[in-house]
């Protein structure tokens, strides 16, 4: 017999028990009311009903903190942005071929006005010289226009914007000819930097430049002579202000012998400098090191060669270099006069002996110097002057026209002060690097008597350079033996193979093929007034 | 929603379309990517497009709360929108992070990304815990009763001890009066106690008729040890009982039993049987717990996440 009904059994469950709230349905009810309120009160906060200031407010907004150097627009938005137009070129810019370009059109977005826009922005600040447009398609022009494709910004204060990785690089080098209007002067494909993917520099590809007779090779030797031949330059043969400069071991006290020959470094004539006056392209062509000073006759070869004006005298004064002909003429007929007025030289016709001889005697002298050179004696001068001049120049540049054209800050240097004019090359950061690394030639060329140094540029190819300059998965080629790895002295075995390391985008090589001075500018894109942009 | 071979064609018919229409978005992103040299950002048309799926899944996603209010209209049933829920919502975080360009940008983009994260994961949860713990509680909790009903169940089972024991040893001397006032507590022939039976690999708790014995010597043995047990029925593993632990217990009973008489065993059996199922209990509340809090978070996640992608897509579109 039990105590229970049925009706108590069923009781065990109570019957409206779906009908009572227990904890989960209120931890239903906080999750869903909390998270509505907090977005509610964030909601409320961005849009203002806060009272908060605007740029406090801005940064919510934001994709990213601005880079440093743009750090003050960090909440004005609108000097940039304009309400419902992408400045994000990527929105609708790329080659035809990437994808739907033209379907935002249909959004009403329009793809022109947004280039314009975006270059105006950028080019209320920066003015940067254009990159071969004119020889553009119009998917490179609209690629050349697009700033943020390479100098991507809110990506934080430590973006470096002028960072550019090489990729961005290859979207036109990989197929040059994709956005070139005719066939490119430079090498169709470019992807990496080794020889197949770079190809050797242009600069070496063409004749040398330079128009200066000049042997390396026997400048480097002792006494700069022939091995074994005698009449070398000595030491002695150096006025005290020179000897100085050759004679590294007066500092330390062990100086050479008089009769010891001259023997140059290359940093005799080579010292780091900035760049040359008149072909500043670039803030960073302006670093003291990244050029060589210009070599010039007064600072590096006068030491030995100074013109003579070929009078026997040794107190007679040297010519000037690149003095024109009329000067020298005038300066070449006071010194042969002076020296003869002061009994250094025989007048003409001056045919007298100290000793007499037997049967003439001592003959005669003129009784007055004649203030007028006899025909003849000026032009020998002459010859004897042009006759140093040609030990360096070819005859056509110490006329009168090519003189007069030294002074001209246009004028075309007879050694180029750039002799990689696609690239930049930093001699300071590879100051440490033995010269003969990269300039083997100029130590080969030691070896034979015949100077080359007029029939190719003593630059290594980029063998030489992709030693160090690799990616950085790349282990230490095997080429570079340890004999080869000791001429890097302190410098490190590897280096950025980064297309920045050495190229420049925004008219640099405009910069090297126009006139000095004459960097053509890209021109202003029409500027919206800022009161026709919304503002936040 | 069971993810099992069973349904293998039901969760394909929507994988598949998701997984294609995923994969050739991202394809299209890396192309332009790759292209431009870097990660392009939401404002990319490639990124856009990432961008707006994934927005319009997220939307699509919040339409099952609407679908349950009004799930009178039966609109589709509920396994086609769970396995679109599931395949769709999944799809949304790659989706998403590709918009991003791979980084997090400001607070509100950022905030945005992490909450849809925390959806998506809270979501994975969901989907893992409901595939594994329904089976693991049904082999392991035979005595499971409705959640909100264990408390009730848990002061029934004392009440039926409390009877049990009048009916086998007498009244309890101490609580003379209560016995009195509590009709139920009554001598009597027989008790209904719950007891756990199988059919198959399943168990259950079953109510079963005991007739009990007179009251014996051992009378206030067992109402002092039901005085122990009490609390612990009632309340589980809030307070602190010697029938706590599982190990505990079987000890405790053990010495019971050898204090009383031979005939007390069966009552002891059910008093051991009670704490037991009060344990299964405890247990069922924490797994219930595991297997349901998640809802709630992945609503509230899912409802912040709707909200600021309102507000995303407006400054968005206005400051792109």
């Amino acid at each position: 017999m039990s105590l229970e009904t049925g009706k108590q059994r069923s009781e065990r469950i109570q019957i409206d028990y779906y009908r009572k709230r227990d904890d989960l349905s209120r931890w239903r009810f906080v999750c869903i009311a909390g998270a509505l309120v907090a977005s509610g009160v964030y909601a409320a906060y961005l849009f203002g009903w806060s009272g908060k200031a605007t740029e406090q407010r801005i940064t919510q907004f934001s994709t990213g903190p601005l880079s440093s150097v743009h750090a003050h627009f960090e909440d004005r938005c609108e000097a940039c942005h304009l309400s419902g137009t992408p400045i994000d070129l990527q929105a609708t810019a790329g080659p035809a071929d990437f994808g739907p370009a033209e379907a935002l059109t249909l959004l009403g977005i329009d793809r022109q006005s947004s280039l314009n826009h975006l270059e105006s922005v950028c080019q209320r600040c920066h003015q940067v010289a254009a990159h071969h447009d004119e020889r553009m398609t119009q998917d490179g022009q609209d690629i050349d226009r697009n700033c943020s494709l390479c100098h991507a910004e809110h990506r934080g204060a430590e973006k470096d914007l002028v960072a550019v990785s090489n990729a961005k690089c290859a979207i036109c080098h990989q197929r040059l000819s994709r956005v070139c209007v005719s066939s490119p002067r430079v090498d169709e494909s470019t992807v990496a930097f080794d020889r197949s993917g770079h190809g050797d520099f242009q600069s070496l590809k063409d004749p040398d430049p330079g128009r200066i007779r000049f042997d390396h090779a026997q400048h480097l030797r002792p006494g700069q002579v022939e091995p074994g031949q005698r009449g070398g330059t000595t030491y002695a043969a150096l006025s005290p202000q020179w000897r100085r400069r050759y004679d590294r071991g007066q500092e330390s006290g062990a100086s050479a012998s008089d009769d010891a020959p001259v023997q140059l470094n290359c940093d005799d004539c080579h010292q780091l400098s900035g760049n040359p006056e008149g072909r500043s392209t670039q803030g960073a062509d302006l670093e003291l090191g990244r050029y060589f000073q210009t070599i010039s006759f007064e600072q590096h070869c006068v030491g030995c060669h100074g013109i003579s004006p070929g009078v026997a005298t040794s107190d007679a004064p040297l010519l000037p270099h690149a003095a024109p002909w009329d000067q020298v003429d005038l300066l070449l007929s006071a010194t042969i006069l002076g020296a003869r007025a002061r009994g250094q030289a025989r007048l003409p016709g001056d045919n007298s002996r100290r000793e007499p001889l037997p049967g003439i005697g001592v003959g005669a002298a003129p009784e007055t110097v004649s203030t007028r050179l006899p025909d003849g004696v000026l032009d020998a001068a002459r010859q004897r002057v042009q006759a140093q001049c040609q030990t360096c120049h070819l005859p056509e540049d110490y006329t009168d026209q090519a003189i007069a054209r030294v002074g001209r800050r246009n004028a075309d240097p007879m050694i180029p002060p750039r002799w990689l004019r696609k690239g930049l090359y930093d001699h300071a950061a590879h100051r440490s690097i033995q010269c003969e690394y990269c300039h083997a030639a100029v130590h080969q060329a030691g070896e034979t008597t015949d100077p080359v140094d007029q029939s190719q540029v003593m630059i290594a190819g980029i063998e030489s350079c992709v030693a160090c300059h690799r990616p950085a998965k790349n282990p230490l080629p095997q080429s570079v033996s340890p004999e080869i790895e000791a001429m890097f002295g302190t410098t490190p075995t590897w280096g950025s193979d980064d297309c920045t390391l050495c190229h420049r985008y925004h008219g640099f090589d405009a910069a090297q093929e126009a006139p000095a001075g004459s960097v053509t500018i890209r021109p202003v894109a029409a500027v919206r007034p800022p009161d026709s942009e919304a503002a936040p | 929603m069971i993810v099992s071979r069973g349904q293998l064609k039901l969760h394909l018919g929507f994988a598949i379309p998701v997984a294609v229409l995923t994969a050739v978005c991202m394809t299209l992103y890396f192309r332009q990517s790759l292209a431009a040299g870097t990660w392009v950002g939401g404002g990319s048309w490639s990124g856009l497009l990432c961008g707006v799926i994934a927005g319009a899944i997220i939307l699509s996603e919040m339409l099952l709360w609407p679908r349950k209010a009004l799930r009178r209209f039966r609109l589709i049933p509920t396994k086609y929108w769970m396995a679109a829920h599931l395949w769709m919502g999944l799809a949304s975080l790659p989706l998403a992070i590709v918009h991003c360009g791979f980084h997090l940008g400001g607070w509100l983009p950022a905030t945005l990304l992490i909450l849809l994260v925390l959806t998506v994961l809270s979501g994975v949860y969901g989907l893992a815990v409901q595939n594994v713990l329904p089976r693991w509680m049904l082999r392991h909790l035979p005595r499971e009763t409705i959640y909100n009903q264990i408390q009730f169940v848990s002061d029934q089972a004392v009440r039926d001890a409390r009877q049990l024991l009048t009916r086998a040893c007498g009244r309890n001397v101490a609580s003379i009066e209560t016995a009195v006032a509590d009709p139920e507590l009554l001598p009597a022939g027989a008790v209904v106690v719950g007891a756990v039976r199988q059919a198959g690999k399943t168990r259950g708790k079953t109510l079963q008729t005991r007739h009990v014995a007179e009251g014996r010597f051992d009378r206030e043995t067992l109402w002092s040890a039901f005085d122990q047990i009490e609390p612990y029925l009632r309340e589980g593993d809030r307070v602190e009982s010697p029938v706590r632990q599982s190990y505990g217990a079987d000890r405790w009973f053990r010495r019971l039993r050898e204090a009383c008489h031979e005939e007390s065993q069966p009552v002891i059996d059910v008093l051991q049987d009670l704490c037991d199922q009060r344990r299964e209990f405890d247990l069922q509340r924490r797994v219930h717990r595991l297997l349901h809090t998640w809802l709630p978070v992945h609503i509230g996640l899912s409802v912040a996440v709707t909200i600021l992608l309102g507000i995303h897509v407006w400054t968005a579109l206005k400051f792109w």
